[in-house]
This record gives structure tokens, C-alpha cells and sequence, in this order.
């Protein structure tokens, strides 16, 4: 999509570029009603992949019996396909504005319709590639969904917060080794672009000991627009970035309040 | 085989460099660990392994390792190119990991264990993941008692998958599939209560995983199961089918490191199944379907075959029948025994309508004894019935009747290279009315060797031409031209398996060994060296001592003394092989190391053993003192029994060090944990590459430490030092040779023939043509008359491998004095026939029938207490002896101690016969029973005189000169007769001793129980099984009866003979 047609549905509102006091960041507002047209259209075909897990749910508990281990206790755990909530349509949304806008590249089968617990540590919500410098690269993302009426919001804070898995991710080495390890894998199993691609940000990984990657938070919310949400954490994570490390930050925001279901009621609106 | 970069990519763009500086930093701490408890420079280990900047670097390349891995997994890799590839770098990954610190946290460890065996598997070194579980208990150390159920689950899937790669037996398979069985009533227990216990969001990545892990408990667990039976057959869709739900559940859960790692176990465990000994079974018949059967249940099973010996039955057709002629050349210690056994049995089915027979050929006459247990061991419990025949030159009446009466009762036999050519050329296919269907020629490179190659070329030469059905199976080590090799035995479709240098069993250290310093203060250095053929590439200097080991100036010192030096500081390692150019040597170092040693603790066996040697050479003899302390000496100077007792002794790991000569390179089949080699020259020559590297290839023993270490000693002469170094590098970067034919050098030879003379005459210019003469007599034999022979001369020569590699110019010649030869061979047609019978040369026959004419013998004179009392007419027939071309060399290099040789033969031969001890003949003939006179002694008799000597009496006895009426003589004279050489190659006075010496019954007691024997059954009927079967069914008081006065009891000989008898 280009970004003539984003402008249809989205135009931004605030802009940071990069230097020493905060990282770049941005802020985008959906226009009047198109929110609702983007999420029953174009996020909408993400929710399609999340069929590969609610099938997968469906044979475990045939595939199980050949273990001689039963499945009793998932049969309650698996019948709840409701996959669709806020948080999971604003990772979704997270994926295609930086698809849209940013021109990064998501390819693989949608895995996280469930966040491991123990997998916050070793994981990020967003795993892909963009373009640095006119070169393949990788991307690391996390996503928060908040309605909170705090600017900052609180998802940004603490443990769990935005910002402390970002760090995370700029500090721990390891932990993007195995992202890039994970990606590769789905790589290998691609033939054409996406395999070429992934080899040149691996070279670009490699080559600058491990940090050339872009790594980007995205902050989904359906309040005002407050270039406030993400300034101080822009400034706060504008320390101890290791060589050729890209962190960035972005807003977005739906125009469309999420309570009684909206965003779930939008989303299940035929396009 | 020097470890270079793998081809790929990733590595070459990314970090080429970083590659080999890790693995040299991996190598090294390999070294130190391995050495830590001996080389004094490798104690403190420490820092080492804490050394951050190192760990990062090998850390960075084992990431781009693995995502070199994650891509190759995923391709099918088609050309072979690809495939070693993939190995390598799998290979380095192994090694690159293993020199990691192993993780204290327990998750962590788990990992790093998983990824460490898989690497080992996807890198064809199963072996050494295993060892690794073996060496380090901490692998093992691992708290299952989880009261958390995904933790519990996770932890004891790893034990249960550490059990499956140890398989050290049955148990071990049943074990791990015991433990998942515990998990699957445990999960009512423990996993209702784990997921109440998780946030609802976290609930399906929660059940994703446990669902991961029990998918990844049952391939475990179908896994064992198919390693202990070979069930389920689509044991590798099912494993495919566990494995992709595992890694769709790891995905689904969002556990990214879950998902590698089982990616890297599927591959790891489908590779553990392609080795699975049950493979063999999917494409053959019965008797090796039984064969594996067996072996998984034995008492040392074998689950898995080595990745040289999968290739070479599943991938490159050892077991194809369509291939007449394979020759495997593999490392030693590469499990080839295996390989014949496999290829045995084959062809024991593709013949058995025509009851087809199985000829296993040996170098040595020692190894004759070792291979038959050895064989007798792995078959007798699937039905296969091994016999061997002494390495004598001729039939005994025992080993006729095994041969003529028993026509059913061996399916396998094991004898030398010139006792099979004797039975080959007289017919034996014919007598047995059973074909030869395969001969399996072990240590086949001796086709090279000096005096005895021709004898391996004509033999199989001779199997070419008269047993048309057989099979060969040529085992050696690396030799280049393995294919030519084979294309001359099976010119349309010989099959040449060889890995090349490629593949190692365990990884070696090889270097100098020699002092530093001065006068009484000097230090024992160990300087690693850089050879092609090994893979660790890495040039140190190591301290093997703090201190000056013994109290010697360095001025005095010998490379013995250098030796016994390096040895004692070694001594933890245990299995130290120490080799000395001369028997003599042997005896000086194993003396000198003891006086550095300490007792050692004697169980039972040793003891039996020490009383052994004691009874048969003498009380005070040295080498009962020397296994008081645990060492072991091993060279042609020592009784044959009391080898092979040394072989098995060293073998149990009940010496610290075997003192031995370079003979033992081609006796021993074990592995040692170190080799130190005094010298590495034979007394005469240089010591050929292929046998030094035959040798080095048995240092690293499979469950005493992944490293073996071999030490070359130099530099004792403090001048010499630096050429020594040099001249061994330079020795060490030899390339390895074609296997090339004596006959292309013996060919020269013909230049210096006359025009009046005929090929007999080379036979005094070098008694080797003797072999390819009685091959000429033999076609001569066979063919019809002059003008087939004549006309097929050209064929017969090329029949012999050295022919076509012959100067065509010197082949023409060669033909043209062959024909030449038949047309003198046509005027004297009895003395071709006679040297089929004999194993002499024509020229040969003919003398010895003018010299044995001249005696003047009858019928009397072979009497046997006529022919061995003084005045008997042994010493004349000694004298005929003396100047037969083939036998005279090693008769004539026994010394005397004045009086005609002659005589003095004759007289030790009569001693020797009656039942003199070796003591005695020591004491009479030799000066003393010191161990330089007892090794003179043995070396006399079990090299020279019972070779020589009794062969040459069977020949002479074939004669038509001898005096001898077989008409007029009873049955028990003649008897009699015909085993005289066999009562000389044994040293005893009867055939019915000669029976139990046959059957491997120690020389003290042969008479004895031979006569018991006699006794009760007909000796003219009997044979070695016949007489086994008896030995095996006597009572202690039997055996109490045939020892009384001897020096052991009964009991004590009947444990003695189980021990020779491999039981």
C-alpha cells in the first residue's frame, strides 16, 4: 500500500526525528470513520491466519492420543475461540500501519495468538524486516493497546511495559539472537524475495556486531492525540543505543473508542 | 584431514577468521581437560574455560553455525559434496559447544546438552555425544522432582532422552521408555493444577506447550522402542508426524528456543534411527537379521553403527551380491570387523543351497587364535559354526579330518595367507565339494609388504582362477588406489568403499616427545605436531612434568630412557602402549619402568596368569615380576599363549602399560588410551607410513577420554634434537602411497638373468620369486598341455595385481620367460606337481629330492623315537633344510653356540618334541634363562623353527625319496608320520597331543590329557571341534588328574585353557 493511500485513512499529527535529547517518533489519527473501514478490511485479513492455530487446537486433541497422553484439560481451554479482542486487533493494526507506512515486511504464519508467559522475555510481538539506508534489515516490535486516560499511558511502565521489553530488546544480544534464529527459520522455508531479504539483514546484523536492527514500539489507543503519550519515553530510551541500532516509537490513534466491543463489532463488519 | 573452513556462505562472508581461531581455542581447552590429570602444563583448568573474550568469540561463530544449520536442515542435500558439508559444519558445532562451560542453571543445561548431541549426531560423531555423557556426570545431574508440571515434564523428557543415547545396554532403551510411561500417569496429577494455576491469556500458549513436549516424550519413547527390535517399521513417518505436531505447538506457544531446539532433535533422532543396526535388517535375509538380533542383546551390544559402517552397508552396497570384489579401506577402530561379519553372513546366504564356505584370512599366526574366538563369539549364537587351522604349512590328520570327514562342520575358516593358498591349490573346493564363497583377505595392504606381499597377490590370484564362485572382501586401512585394487579382482563391478580421511573415531594428539635443560635438571617437553591426517591442528609446547623425572644427567640419556620417562608421568592415563624397535629394548625399558612403579593390586586372573608363565618359563622369570606392576610385554621373544594372554590382559584394562614391539600393530584390536613409541623404525628400515599410521590409529580408547595421545620420542642426543624434530615432520606430512605390487620391483631382477637362464635361477637372487614360481607350477598344473599354457601365459600373468603396472617393456620380457619356464617345468612334470603339495619351488622340490636321496632313507628312520633320539637322522634332514631357498633364511639366522648348526637345530627340535620346558632349552642351548636368552630361545623356536622346520619335514616327507612304504604301514605308524611336522610346530611327542595342542591346550599338559583322549575315542576320526567339545565337557577332577605334578592345579589349567579359547 502506498502511502498515497494511506493518507486516505490516516494522517499524522505529530512528528520527532532523531536527536540527543529523544528518539524519533510519531504520532497517527485515523480520519472519520475510516478506522473502522481499515480494521474490517485490511486487518481483518490477519485475523485469517489465526485459523491455522484454532485448527491446530481442533487435531491436538486427535494427535494426542497417539502420545497415550490425553487432552481432557485443553478441550475447556481450546473451545474459547474467541481470538478477537482489542489488544490482539491492535497488534494487528500495529503490524499494517508499519506494513503501510513504514514499509516493513511481516511473512510468516501468525503465531502469537497467545502470549507465553514465560515467553515475554524471549520474545517480541513483532518480528520482520524493513529498509535502513536502502538495505534489508531486521525489525523488532512490541505493541501496547491502552485506553487509559493517563498521557503516558501505563502500559509504557513497569515489568511489562513497552519500554522495559524494549530495553530489553536494545540491551540483550541473545535476545534478538533468537529472534533472528526464529525468522530465519521461517525464511529457510521461503523461497524467492523473502529468503533474499532475510540474508541481507542477516548480513547487516552480523556485520555490525549485532546491531544493525530496527526496533520499533507502537502504541495503539483510542484517546486524544498527546505527542505527551510517547515523548518522555522517547527521551528515556534514547540511552546506551549500541552501533547502528534504529529505536523508534509510534502512535496510533483510532478515533474510535474500544468500549462495549466497538473495535470487535467493526472488525467483524464485512468490508 | 586438517580442519578447514566449511563451505558455506554464511561462514565465509560472516566469519571466516573467527572459524578457525575458535576451533584452535576449542582444541586447545580439548587438550587441556583431557590432559589435565597427566601433563603437568594441563593441570590448572580453570581460567581457561572462564576466559569471557574467548567464550564470545566461540559463542558468535556457533551462532552463525546454527543458522548455517537451520537452512541446510531444511534443503535435501543431493550430492555428496553437500552432504560433507553439512557435516562439517555440524562437526564444528559439536566441537565448538563442547568447549563451552556447561551451563549451572538446570534449563540452560538442558539445552546445551540437546544441541551438544544433536551437533555430535547431524556431524556423524554420535560417538563422541556420548562419550561426553559418559565423561562428565553432570550431564546426568538434574532435579526431576518438580512439583510445577511443565517443568517436571521438561526434565524428565531430557533424562529419559540422556538414557537413549547411552543405550550402554537394553536396559538403558527399556529405562527411558519407562520414565515417559511415568509421565503419562503423572499427568493426571500434576497438570490440571499447573494450568488452574495460569492466567487465562496465558492458558493456550500454556496448553501449546505441554502439547510440544508430549509429542516430543512419545518420539523419545517409539525411539528406544525401535532401537531395542527394530519395531515400528515406519518407526521414521511416525518420528515425522510426533515432530512437526511438536513444532506446531512450539510455534503456537510462542516459545521460540522450544521450537529450534526440537526442530534439531527430529533431525538428531531421525539420524539415530538411519544408524540403527535394524537398518541392516530391512534389506537382508534371515541369518543377519538374526546376526542383529543378537548383537542388540549381547553383552557389549551394538545399537548403532558408526558412520563409516552405515555408509558403507546402506549407502555404498557392502552387502550388494553383485558386487564380487569389495575392498573397505577405513580407519582402524572404524568397526570393519563388523562389516566382514555382516558381509560374512551374506554370502553365507546367497550360497547356502550349495553349502558354501566362508575363508577368513589372517596376517599372523598369532591372529589366527584371536580372530576365531573373536568370530566364534559373535556367531555361534545364530548357528554359524567357525573352525580355524594352524598356521602350520600343512594339514595335520586333525585338520584333514575337519576338512574331509566333517564336510558339514564349519561354515567359516580362519587361517593364514599361505596355509589358504596350500588348501587352494590342492584342491580343497573339490575335496569339500563345497565352494568358496567368500575369502576375506584383513590387514590387505600386506599386499606391499617386503617378504610376504607376493603371497597375498598370488593367493588371491590363485582363489581367481580356482574358485570361481568367490567372493572377496579386502580390509585394510587408507589406502588412495582402493578402487584399482578392487577393478583387478572384479574387473565389472568391484565396489572400493572408503571414507578417506575424512572420518575419525576420536580426535588425537601426535607429537615429540624429548628433554629440555641440563644436567640433572631437565624437563620432559611435549610438542604437539601438525600432520594431514589429523584434525586437530594446533602447535603447542606442553610440560608433561613439573620436575625432572628420573635422577640422570641429560647426557645419558636413551630414547628408552626418555620413554620409560614420558611413560611414568603418564601413568594415570591408563592403556599405555609403549612400542621398542627390538625385543631386546622391551625387556631393558619394562625393567627400568618398573623400578619407577608401584605394586599394583593382583586379582585372581592376574595372578593365574603370573603362575602361568612361571610353569612355563621358569620361576624367576622377569615377566611375572613385571605384572606385579602392571606391565605387560609383548614381541615375537614370548611364547604365543603367553601374547595372547598379554592381548587380553591389556584389552581388560588390567595393564597400566604394555612394553611391545612394532609387530603388535598388526595383532592388536583394541584401542589404547596412549602410544609412545621409543622408535619408529623397524630394525632395518624405516617404519612404512601405512603401518605407522595403522598403529597411531589405535590411540584413543572409547570410554577412557575423548583425546588419544601418541608420543614420538627423539632427541635425547642433545645435537641430534632439531634434525630428529625435522626429519619427523617431515615424516608425519608424508603423504600415503598407492598400494603397489612387489612384483613391479621384483621385475628388475630379470635384468639380471642371463639368456641361458631360466626363471628357477631367480630364486637364489631372492628367495620371494619362490611364491610367483609355484604359482607358474600351479597354472602349469591346471592347464592341459605346453601349447594352453603357452597360450595363456599372458592371462595368468594377469591374473596378479603388480602386472599391469609393470614397464610394458619388461612384461613382454617377463611372459617370454615364463613360457620359457613351462617348457622346463613340461620335462620335469612330477616336481610341478610336488610343489602344489609341498609350497616349494620347483627348483626347490628338485634339490631337496637329489639332497634327501643322498641319505638314504627307510621306513625306520621316521620312527619318531628313532628320528629324534641323537643318533637319529634329524641333524641330516636339519641339513637338507638348510639349503631349501624358502626355508633356509630363518633357520640360518639362529646362532649356534658352537657345533654345526645342523646339529644344534636337531637337537633343540628333539628337546623341543620330547617336552622340554623353555627354560631348559634356554638353559641348554641359549646359555642362560635370562630374558635375553629365553627371548633368543622363544624366538628360535615360535618364529623360526616351528615355521620352518615343520614345514620342511612335511615337504620332505610328500617326496617319493623318503624310504617310506605308506602300504606297509599300519594305521598308528602312519599316523604317526604324517603328523610329525605338527608334533614339531606344536612341541610335543604324540598325535593325540598334537590334537589337544590344535585345540589350543598349553604344551604342559597336552600329552597328559591326550592320552586320556585316546582313551576313550577313536583319534583317527577326531578333529579340533571333536576334541573341544570334549575338553569343554570334562570334570574338575579330570582336570585335576591330567595336572597332578604339573605346576598349576587342574582348575587353574582348565580357566587357562578358557582363556585361549576365548571363552
Amino acid at each position: 500500500m502506498e502511502n498515497t493511500v494511506t493518507e486516505e485513512y490516516f494522517k499524522q499529527e505529530y512528528y520527532k526525528p532523531l536527536d540527543e535529547k529523544t528518539i524519533s517518533y510519531w504520532g497517527f489519527l485515523f480520519l472519520e470513520n475510516k478506522f473502522q473501514e481499515y480494521i474490517s478490511t485490511r486487518v481483518k485479513e490477519k485475523f485469517e491466519d489465526l485459523e491455522w492455530t484454532n485448527r491446530l487446537a481442533l487435531e491436538a486433541e486427535q494427535a494426542l492420543k497417539d502420545t497415550g497422553f490425553t487432552a481432557e484439560n485443553f478441550i475447556e481451554i481450546f473451545s474459547n475461540r474467541e481470538m478477537e479482542n482489542n489488544w490482539r486487533i491492535g497488534e494487528y493494526l500495529a503490524e499494517c500501519v508499519l506494513e503501510d507506512k513504514f514499509n516493513a515486511k511481516f511473512y510468516y504464519n501468525s503465531s502469537r495468538d497467545a502470549k507465553n508467559p514465560k515467553g515475554n522475555d524471549t520474545g517480541a510481538d513483532l518480528v520482520g524486516l524493513c529498509e535502513v539506508e536502502g538495505e534489508s534489515c531486521f525489525l523488532f516490535g512490541e505493541v501496547k493497546t491502552s485506553n487509559d486516560s493517563d498521557s503516558p499511558p501505563n502500559v509504557l511502565y513497569g515489568r511489562t511495559g513497552m519500554v522495559y521489553q524494549l530495553e530489553s530488546l536494545r540491551d540483550n544480544a541473545e535476545k534478538r539472537d533468537d529472534l533472528v534464529k526464529w525468522i530465519w527459520t521461517k525464511a529457510v522455508l521461503m523461497s524467492g524475495s523473502f529468503k533474499d531479504e532475510c540474508t541481507i539483514a542477516l548480513k547487516n546484523y552480523y556485520q555490525s556486531s549485532k546491531t544493525k536492527v530496527k526496533l520499533v514500539g507502537v502504541l495503539v489507543r483510542d484517546t486524544e492525540v498527546n505527542y505527551r503519550d510517547l515523548h518522555s519515553r522517547a527521551k528515556a530510551l534514547n540511552k546506551n543505543i549500541p552501533g547502528q541500532m534504529i529505536i523508534e516509537l509510534v502512535g496510533v490513534y483510532s478515533g474510535y473508542k474500544m468500549e462495549n466491543d466497538n473495535w470487535v463489532k467493526a472488525l467483524r463488519r464485512s468490508g | 584431514m586438517s580442519m578447514k573452513v566449511p563451505n558455506h556462505w554464511l561462514i565465509n562472508t560472516l566469519v571466516e577468521q573467527e572459524f578457525i581461531e575458535s576451533i584452535k581455542i576449542a582444541d586447545y581447552r580439548l587438550i587441556k581437560a583431557s590432559l589435565s590429570d597427566s601433563f603437568f602444563s594441563c593441570k590448572n583448568n580453570t581460567t581457561i574455560i572462564n576466559n569471557e573474550k574467548d567464550n564470545a568469540l566461540i559463542q558468535n561463530v556457533l551462532d552463525i553455525l546454527e543458522l548455517a544449520i537451520i537452512e541446510l536442515q531444511n534443503k535435501k542435500l543431493e550430492t555428496e559434496q553437500e552432504k560433507q558439508t553439512f557435516y562439517e559444519i555440524c562437526q564444528s558445532a559439536f566441537i565448538l559447544l563442547r568447549a563451552l562451560p556447561l551451563p549451572e542453571n538446570e534449563v540452560d543445561k538442558i539445552k546445551f546438552v540437546y544441541k551438544l548431541v544433536a551437533y555430535s549426531y547431524l556431524g556423524q560423531r554420535w560417538q563422541d555425544g556420548r562419550r561426553f555423557l559418559l565423561e562428565n556426570s553432570d550431564v546426568w545431574d538434574v532435579d526431576s522432582n518438580e512439583e510445577e508440571w511443565d517443568l517436571r515434564l521438561f526434565k524428565k523428557i531430557y533424562l529419559a532422552f540422556l538414557y537413549l543415547v547411552r543405550k550402554s545396554d537394553w536396559k538403558d532403551l527399556t529405562q527411558a521408555s519407562s520414565i515417559i510411561t511415568e509421565l503419562r500417569d503423572e499427568q493426571q496429577k500434576f497438570e490440571s493444577l499447573y494450568l488452574q494455576k495460569q492466567k487465562i491469556e496465558y492458558a493456550r500458549s500454556s496448553a501449546f506447550e505441554l502439547i510440544g513436549l508430549y509429542h516430543l516424550a512419545k518420539a523419545i519413547d517409539v525411539s528406544a522402542e525401535f532401537m531395542i527390535n527394530g519395531n515400528p517399521i515406519n518407526i521414521r513417518e511416525q518420528l515425522d508426524f510426533h515432530f512437526e505436531k511438536a513444532i506446531d505447538a512450539a510455534e503456537a506457544s510462542s516459545n521460540i528456543e522450544m521450537g529450534l531446539v526440537i526442530k534439531l532433535l527430529q533431525s538428531m533422532l531421525q539420524q539415530m534411527i538411519a544408524n540403527s543396526v535394524w537398518m541392516v535388517t530391512q534389506r537382508v535375509n534371515s541369518r543377519v537379521t538374526k546376526f542383529v538380533e543378537y548383537i542388540t542383546k549381547s553383552n557389549k551390544p551394538i545399537f548403532e553403527l558408526l558412520y563409516p559402517q552405515r555408509r558403507a552397508i546402506l549407502e555404498k552396497g557392502l552387502l550388494d551380491p553383485a558386487h564380487k570384489a569389495i575392498v573397505v579401506d577405513m580407519p582402524t577402530s572404524s568397526g570393519k570387523t563388523a562389516l566382514a561379519e555382516f558381509r560374512i553372513l551374506q554370502a553365507l546366504n546367497q550360497f547356502s543351497d550349495d553349502k558354501g564356505w566362508v575363508a577368513y584370512v589372517v596376517p599372523t599366526r598369532a591372529l589366527v587364535n584371536q580372530v576365531t574366538n573373536r568370530l566364534r563369539r559373535d556367531f555361534s549364537p545364530i548357528g554359524i559354526k567357525v573352525e580355524k587351522v594352524s598356521g602350520s604349512l600343512d594339514l595335520d590328520l586333525f585338520e584333514e579330518n575337519l576338512i574331509h570327514q566333517n564336510k558339514d562342520d564349519f561354515d567359516v575358516l580362519v587361517t593364514t595367507t599361505e596355509k589358504l593358498n596350500l588348501l587352494i591349490r590342492n584342491g580343497i573346493e573339490k575335496e569339500l565339494k563345497r565352494p568358496l564363497a567368500l575369502a576375506v583377505i584383513d590387514e590387505a595392504h600386506n599386499l606391499e609388504d617386503e617378504t610376504r606381499g607376493l603371497n597375498y597377490e598370488i593367493l588371491m590370484a590363485n582363489i581367481k582362477n580356482d574358485c570361481p564362485k568367490a567372493n572377496f572382501l579386502l580390509l585394510t586401512p587408507f589406502i588412495p588406489n582402493s578402487k584399482e585394487l578392487a577393478s583387478w579382482l572384479d574387473p565389472d563391478s568391484p565396489n572400493d568403499i572408503s571414507i578417506g580421511l575424512s572420518w575419525q573415531p576420536n580426535d588425537r594428539l601426535i607429537g615429540a616427545i624429548y628433554p629440555e635443560g641440563e644436567g640433572r635438571k631437565w624437563k620432559t617437553k611435549f610438542e604437539t605436531l601438525l600432520t594431514d591426517r589429523e584434525r586437530i591442528q594446533i602447535e603447542q609446547k606442553l610440560d608433561i612434568s613439573s620436575e625432572t623425572p628420573m635422577d640422570i644427567a641429560r647426557s645419558s640419556l636413551t630414547k628408552s630412557k626418555l620413554a620409560v620417562a614420558a611413560t611414568k608421568q603418564l601413568i594415570n592415563r591408563k592403556g599405555i602402549l609403549l612400542i621398542c624397535q627390538k625385543p631386546r629394548y622391551c625387556w631393558n625399558v619394562a625393567k627400568e619402568l618398573s623400578v619407577h612403579l608401584d605394586d599394583i593390586d593382583l586379582d585372581d586372573e592376574l595372578i593365574l596368569i603370573k603362575k602361568f608363565i612361571e610353569a612355563e618359563l621358569g620361576e624367576d622369570f622377569i615377566l611375572s615380576r613385571l605384572l606385579d606392576k602392571g606391565i605387560g610385554v609383548h614381541h615375537s621373544g614370548i611364547p604365543d599363549e603367553i601374547r595372547f594372554l598379554m592381548e587380553q590382559l591389556m584389552e581388560k584394562g588390567k595393564l597400566r602399560v604394555l612394553v611391545a614391539t612394532t609387530t603388535i600393530a598388526q595383532g592388536i584390536n583394541f584401542p589404547v588410551s596412549t602410544i609412545i613409541m621409543a622408535s619408529y623404525r623397524y630394525p632395518y628400515k624405516k617404519m612404512p607410513t601405512k603401518d605407522f599410521w595403522n598403529l597411531v590409529g589405535r590411540a584413543g580408547r572409547a570410554d577412557q577420554g575423548t583425546l588419544g595421545v601418541v608420543g614420538i620420542v627423539i632427541g635425547d642426543e642433545k645435537a641430534k634434537k632439531e634434525e630428529e624434530l625435522n626429519e619427523l615432520k617431515l615424516y608425519l606430512k608424508q603423504s600415503t602411497k598407492d598400494l603397489v605390487s612387489r612384483l613391479v620391483e621384483m621385475v628388475n631382477d630379470l635384468e639380471k638373468l642371463g639368456d641361458d637362464k631360466d626363471l628357477g635361477d631367480l630364486l637364489y637372487i631372492d628367495s620371494r620369486w619362490s611364491q610367483f614360481l609355484q604359482y607358474l607350477a600351479h597354472m602349469y598344473n591346471q592347464t592341459k598341455d605346453l601349447d594352453s599354457f603357452s597360450a595363456n601365459a599372458e592371462l595368468f600373468l594377469r591374473r596378479t595385481f603388480g602386472f599391469h603396472s609393470i614397464d610394458p617393456s619388461k612384461r613382454k620380457i617377463l611372459v617370454k620367460k615364463v613360457r620359457e619356464y613351462a617348457q622346463k617345468l613340461d620335462t620335469q612334470k612330477s616336481y610341478a606337481t610336488l610343489s602344489d603339495s609341498t609350497g616349494f619351488s620347483p627348483e626347490a622340490v628338485a634339490k631337496t629330492i637329489s639332497a634327501v636321496n643322498k641319505l638314504k632313507l627307510t621306513s625306520e628312520t621316521w620312527n619318531k623315537s628313532n628320528l629324534f633320539s641323537s643318533n637319529g637322522k634329524l641333524k641330516d634332514l636339519m641339513g637338507v633344510m638348510l639349503t631349501i631357498p624358502e626355508i633356509k633364511g630363518s633357520l640360518e639366522e639362529i646362532a649356534t653356540n658352537g657345533g654345526t648348526k645342523r646339529k644344534f637345530l636337531a637337537d633343540i627340535i628333539s628337546d623341543w618334541v620330547s617336552g622340554k620346558t623353555l627354560d631348559e632349552i634356554s638353559r641348554k642351548y641359549f646359555n642362560d634363562t635370562s630374558e635375553e636368552s629365553l627371548t633368543e630361545c622363544c624366538r628360535a623356536i615360535y618364529s623360526k623353527i616351528v615355521n620352518a622346520a615343520s614345514w620342511g619335514m612335511s615337504s620332505i616327507i610328500k617326496l617319493p625319496v623318503t624310504g617310506i612304504d605308506f602300504d606297509k604301514l599300519v594305521e598308528e605308524e602312519k599316523m604317526q608320520i604324517k603328523n610329525l611336522p605338527s608334533m614339531i610346530y606344536y612341541g610335543v611327542n604324540s598325535s593325540e597331543a598334537v590334537l589337544m595342542r590344535s585345540s589350543n591346550v598349553p604344551r604342559s599338559i597336552a600329552e597328559e590329557m591326550g592320552q586320556m583322549y585316546k582313551n576313550s575315542h577313536d583319534i583317527k576320526l577326531a578333529s579340533s571341534v571333536s576334541a573341544t567339545a570334549w575338553i569343554n565337557s570334562l570334570k574338575d577332577e579330570d582336570w585335576n588328574k591330567i595336572s597332578a605334578n604339573k605346576k598349576l592345579s587342574g582348575v587353574e589349567y582348565k580357566e587357562i585353557w578358557k582363556k585361549l579359547n576365548g571363552q
